[in-house]
């Protein structure tokens, strides 16, 4: 579309962000790398909290086969975990983001970051929806073992045998 | 234009490679029992195992449905790749959604 800039500023638009640069400008130097960096990271943050979030629901709703209490706990606390990846990485990711790409001078990513910080709730209310169609917590759900329950300690009158 | 266009339809389709993808390790992470009776017809298919077949066959009508939407997301809202490729990808799921309901609901 404009094979004249082009050709005098090879670094720059390449992503279709156009900005007024300045040749002279060394700081422009690193666009490409940087650019990269940003890029790595919105999309990071675009595919990645939705992964993490469906790996997560889909193990919370699965019935998985743990026979011991320890292997159902085991398996709950990771799915717990994927959980608070996802929601952390959700605001963390575009806020890093937002902050590297407004000190870079870089308006394009900047609006990227600040969308994906608009958009992070959503999440939430995705976790939000799916807990109310749960019965238990969303978060701290510990799968059925088949472990016999666990013996009550501790007599309600007096102890068998003294 | 051409290159945003084919931006868009990457992003579209890295969402619903991210769902498969998520979908296959998140059933792939679950243990299951050893020992199923498994005689009956389709008795042990898990989602991992139909998931290839799922792919296959909505794979084309998915891609037709985004090819639509990107379009006019591209052309008409003038959005940025990232955002036109991920509100087409919501529009196709909901497209296709819909239209497995339909089919359900009137057969």
């Amino acid at each position: 579309m404009n094979d004249t800039t082009r050709h005098s500023h090879p670094t720059n638009d390449t992503t279709g962000h156009s900005h007024a640069t300045n040749p002279e400008d060394t700081t422009r130097r690193s666009h490409p790398m940087r650019r990269t960096t940003l890029g790595v990271l919105f999309y990071t943050w675009l595919y990645g909290t939705p992964f993490l979030l469906v790996v997560a629901l889909i193990r919370r709703t699965a019935k998985p086969f743990t026979p011991t209490r320890a292997e159902a706990e085991a398996f709950g606390a990771a799915t717990d975990t994927l959980f608070l990846l996802a929601m952390v990485a959700a605001v963390v990711l575009p806020a890093i983001g937002a902050v590297i790409a407004k000190s870079a001078d870089e308006p394009g990513w900047t609006r990227h970051f600040v969308g994906a910080l608009i958009a992070a709730p959503l999440l939430f209310v995705i976790l939000c929806a799916a807990g109310t169609t749960a019965s238990t917590p969303v978060i701290g759900h510990v799968p059925a073992d088949l472990e016999p329950p666990s013996p009550v300690h501790g007599c309600a009158h007096e102890c068998p045998g003294g | 234009m051409a290159k945003t266009f084919g931006a868009s339809l990457l992003v579209g389709v890295g969402w619903f490679v991210t769902a498969v993808i998520a979908a296959a390790v998140g059933e792939w992470s679950v243990p299951e029992q050893p020992d199923r009776d498994c005689s009956g017809f389709g008795a042990c298919l898990s989602l991992l195992d139909i998931l290839p077949v799922i792919v296959f066959v909505a794979g084309v009508p998915l891609l037709l449905v985004l090819l639509l939407a990107v379009t006019a997301a591209v052309t008409r809202l003038k959005l940025p790749a990232a955002l036109a490729g991920t509100l087409s990808a919501a529009l196709t799921a909901a497209v296709v959604g819909a239209g497995v309901a339909l089919y359900g609901a009137t057969r």
